[in-house]
């Protein structure tokens, strides 16, 4: 059995199971929901273009819901391992890489999709308000540069950290990550890496491609420097999953 | 009652729920105190020093306990034996809930009665009415982690959206003491609005609902067959 069509039946199996999930529905549909409050705050005024709503749209997708996405699957591996899955499936002839390839791409697919239906409701009413078609690709490639790369980067660490810590413990941890490396202003004179392409929010790719100034950061960015930030965040997602990877295999090979 | 608040079985729940889980806090409270020392030696101002402690005791240890009884409220291995024993299930189960929020509650009143002792410009309050900062938002993110795991089946689900309510209020904390609708449900009034005349008022509703979310989980747990159902079952 080669590794690819491994990859794809894990990818597929953890897909079903991870959408099938109603408790996943409800927190993404809550945390969306209280994105999407503050959007409605920020873009109410009648000032407002098109570009700001749409913008606003991605980045409060940024804030938020990359959180939600991540530690809905932090229990994913640790899953496995309580009801001993992993053991049936170490039986197999198929790689554990793969299989942790898989179980990556499968969930993260599945967890988006509510926050990708919510996100084209907030597209159809930009829509509505400003009859500009236009701003349908523009939502798009926001989407795929502002909030996608964080919400790949969550998921990534939320899947593979856990094999190293246990749930609940990385979930504090998460959170406190979150605050601190994304959202601390420089208002509070501490070290942090807001400021840095490895901010998962998306500052660096909000401002090298639609030169949109993210709350309190000036970067004047080129657009390399976007793509730099993007690949970094979705490359730190799967050294992550190959990290988790390599302590699962040394974790088998001592037991 | 009585046999499951005996000295022994409450060694047994102790053991059952692991040294890690009780080890948080306290780490965390360590962690924080660390920080505030390094930050002291590097003539840091005062006023910054006040709020990093006042928001480890005000934001992250009660996230920590939020999300601890999270775990421990769907997660019981022995679920089916336990359902067979003479003393309830929710019993035993609020008992471990019980044994760590007690345990939380207890480090986060020695580390403030340290503050008082040690760096009285810290803390804003006098002492007594000052034990609020941290009891209304730790007793609110227990009740609603518990709350929220048993509804959602999920210990992560509950986790996340935990997370996701502390990170809405940490960052637009402005909204939430703006608004009187707001007011009742703001978590950091101590951090973010120390003087405010709202704050008595908010740390009192905050343990009201805290209450009123605790009973609503043993009410919840009447049923205790409920817990066969859910991811984590």
């Amino acid at each position: 059995m080669n590794t690819l069509s491994i990859a794809g039946g894990a990818l597929r199996y953890e897909f079903l199971m991870q959408i099938r999930r109603r408790s996943i529905w409800f927190v993404l549909a809550l945390v969306c929901a209280l994105s999407g409050l503050l959007w409605l705050v920020f873009t109410t005024g009648s000032e407002v273009t098109s570009l700001d709503a749409v913008i606003y749209l991605a980045q409060f997708t940024a804030w938020f819901v990359p959180v939600g996405v991540g530690l809905v699957l932090a229990d994913r591996l640790a899953r496995d391992k309580k009801l001993h899955v992993d053991e049936i499936l170490d039986t197999f002839p198929g790689s554990l890489g793969a299989r942790l390839l898989g179980k990556y791409i499968g969930s993260t697919l599945a967890t988006l999709i509510p926050v990708v239906i919510l996100y084209i409701a907030g597209v159809i009413s930009i829509l509505a308000r400003f009859h500009n078609p236009h701003d349908l690709l523009l939502a798009m490639e926001a989407f795929a540069a502002i909030p996608l790369p964080g919400m790949l980067f969550a998921a990534g660490f939320s899947l593979a950290l856990p094999a190293f810590l246990k749930v609940p413990l990385y979930q504090i941890l998460f959170i406190g990550y979150w605050f601190w490396a994304n959202l601390t202003s420089p208002r509070f004179k501490i070290p942090t890496p807001t400021g840095t392409m490895l901010n998962a929010t998306g500052p660096w790719a909000q401002e090298a491609f639609f030169h949109y100034p993210w709350v309190f950061l000036r970067l004047n960015l080129t657009i390399l420097q976007g793509i730099a930030s993007i690949t970094l965040l979705v490359g730190l997602s799967f050294v992550a999953i190959a990290l988790a990877w390599l302590y699962l295999r040394w974790e088998h090979a001592h037991r | 009652m009585r046999h499951l608040l005996s000295l022994d079985h409450l060694r047994y729940e102790i053991r059952i729920l692991g040294p890690l889980l009780f080890l948080i806090p306290l780490a965390l409270a360590v962690a924080f105190a660390g920080m505030a020392a390094m930050l002291f030696v590097g003539n840091v101002m005062h006023s910054f020093i006040a709020q990093l402690l006042i928001a480890a005791l005000e934001a992250c240890l009660p996230l920590a306990i939020g999300i601890v009884l999270s775990t421990v409220a769907v997660q019981d291995a022995s679920l089916e034996l336990l359902l067979t024993m003479p003393a309830t299930y929710r019993g035993i189960l609020f008992l471990r809930f019980a044994l760590l929020l007690g345990w939380t509650l207890l480090v986060e009143l020695c580390a403030t009665l340290v503050l008082y002792l040690l760096l009285p410009w810290v803390p804003g309050e006098p002492l007594l009415v000052g034990q609020l900062a941290w009891l209304a938002p730790s007793l609110w993110l227990a009740g609603a982690g518990i709350l929220l795991a048993l509804l959602l089946r999920s210990r992560a689900s509950s986790g996340a959206l935990l997370g996701c309510i502390w990170l809405f209020q940490l960052t637009f904390h402005g909204y939430f003491a703006q608004h009187n609708w707001m007011q009742p449900w703001f978590l950091f009034a101590t951090l973010f609005n120390p003087g405010a005349a709202f704050w008595l008022a908010n740390r009192l509703e905050l343990i009201a609902t805290a209450l009123i979310l605790l009973v609503a989980a043993w009410w919840f747990l009447r049923n205790p067959e409920r817990r066969f159902f859910g991811e984590d079952a």
